[in-house]
């Protein structure tokens, strides 16, 4: 056990400087695919038949496809098509697309559950389509996407150690790297465990806290 | 004056026809009350009314003006002159009883905020719910939760106001409180439409009855006609099974 120590206080340094990139990318493939997933979700319930039809493919072809190909697909195809992007730039980018059907989902979910007595009484009102789901659908639709929102970012982040595959040194490729030097596979590895676990204790937390402020005093 | 008026009105579910060929009109200070057995369209009707559903054939104008659904602007329109109110309630939970009262005021007629409020704190004041003004709908009875939908929907201050069933959804105590406010705005003038089981209601303050049955309207007269010496065998008899005799 004090060895243990001892070798992490070694090692830290170098697996810290991992866990940067990790957080970068993470962050990254958060806020892309929680745009695209909103944009995709208002096209699916828009009532626009086009739009929904689109919404509805993307959905379907993105998640029948594994995130590692779409990150390969963006890191070593695009650049045939003229678009070179960097390792990191890739992966948030591949990241946000891949994830971008589960938060389209999830936020769909969450507007319908919200009854249609909500909706229609907001339209008798005189309100139109944007202002209903600002003013009254989205403000509850929150409460019900929150839950399975938090455990689709927990997902995204272990993700994010698929950047590791386009040579983006994240925790994940540090702790190999670091491993195969070394030799010292269970201190470096139980390492790497524990950061990831670490870094998706603040996220839970933060989701636990956001959904209680969220709830209706009754 | 005519406020609305409904000609040949038709209106179906794919193949199924649940509106067929209603024709009647709402003058301006009336009260008209929608009776008929269930699944026989009335609530489709009110809806249509407000372009809450589309409609297709004949039209319905809403003074003068064509409702429309794809006439975006049109519609909204109509519907911040026609307010509505729910069976069940559909009161934004989110939202306190004042929010909820003062939300078309402020953010789609764009009234300034402190008049809206304190507007809405009178409306809230002459349904009976002075101090339920900080509550949340969770936190009221059905009925105080109409009387909130009510005061929301006078909030607009709307030419006419369409009822669905307004205390089908209510325990059998609560009901009075409701009629009681529906019947007070019928004496200062509202024009409503109110589609009702309430036949005690209907007789006292209608002005006037129409029977919808299969979507067909058999009867349209004053309540003494309509409910006392219906002409159809399908009124009478529906009459009879809802009229404790
Ligand atoms: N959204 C809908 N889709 C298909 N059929 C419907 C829909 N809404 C109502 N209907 C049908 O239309 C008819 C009239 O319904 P409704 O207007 O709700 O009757 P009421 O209010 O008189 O009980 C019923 O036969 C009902 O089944
Ligand atoms: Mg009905």
């Amino acid at each position: 056990m004090l060895n243990f120590i001892e070798q992490s206080e070694l090692y830290l340094p170098v697996l810290l400087q991992g866990v940067y990139l990790t957080v970068l990318v993470t962050l990254g493939g958060f806020v892309l695919s929680t745009v695209l997933g909103l944009v995709l979700a208002f096209m699916r319930v828009s009532g626009i038949r086009s739009l929904s039809a689109i919404s509805r493919v993307f959905v379907i072809v993105v998640r029948g496809i594994p995130a590692l190909v779409t990150l390969f697909y963006i890191y070593f195809v695009f650049p045939d098509l003229g678009l070179s992007l960097s390792a990191v730039q890739a992966a948030i980018l591949g990241l946000g697309i891949a994830y971008s059907p589960y938060m389209a989902e999830v936020f769909r979910s969450g507007i319908e559950a919200i009854d249609r007595g909500q909706s229609e009484a907001a339209l008798s009102i005189g309100m139109g389509w944007g202002m209903v789901m600002r003013r009254v659908i989205l403000p509850q639709a929150i409460k019900v996407a929150l839950p399975p929102y938090g455990s689709t970012m927990v997902m995204l982040l272990k993700d994010s150690s698929l950047a590791s595959t386009i040579t983006v040194a994240d925790l994940s490729l540090q702790g190999k790297l670091l491993a195969s030097s070394t030799f010292e596979n269970t201190t470096i590895f139980t390492l790497v465990a524990l950061l990831y676990l670490a870094m998706s204790l603040p996220l839970t937390a933060f989701n636990g806290w956001l959904e209680k402020s969220l709830r209706q005093p009754r | 004056m005519t406020l609305i008026s409904l000609s040949n009105v038709r209106k179906s579910y794919g193949p199924h026809e649940v509106i067929r060929d209603v024709s009647t009109s709402v003058a301006k200070g009336e009260v008209l009350c929608l009776i008929g057995p269930s699944g026989s369209g009335k609530s489709t009707l009110l809806r249509c009314i407000n372009g809450l559903e589309d409609y297709q054939g004949g039209e319905i104008l809403v003074h003068g003006a064509r409702v429309d659904r794809n006439d975006r602007n049109g519609i909204r329109g109509i519907r911040t002159r026609v307010s509505m109110v729910f069976q069940r309630f559909n009161l934004f939970p989110h939202r306190t009883a004042l929010e909820n009262v003062a939300e078309g005021p402020i953010y789609v007629k764009g009234e300034p905020r402190a008049e809206a409020l304190e507007r809405s704190r009178d409306l809230l004041a002459r349904v009976g719910l002075a101090d339920k003004i900080d509550a949340h709908p969770a936190q009221l009875s059905g009925g105080q939760q109409q009387r909130v939908a009510i005061a929301r929907a006078l909030g607009m201050k709307p030419d006419a106001i369409l009822f669905d069933e307004p205390t089908s959804a209510l325990d059998p105590e609560l009901v009075g409180e409701v009629l009681g406010v529906m019947r007070s705005l019928a004496d200062e003038g509202m024009t409503m439409v109110v589609v009702t089981h309430e036949m005690g209601f209907a007789r006292d303050v209608a002005d006037r009855v129409i029977f919808l049955d299969g979507g067909v309207l058999l009867e349209d007269g004053p309540p003494q006609e309509v409910l006392v010496r219906p002409q159809n065998p399908r009124t009478q008899d529906f009459l009879r099974r809802i009229l404790p005799s």
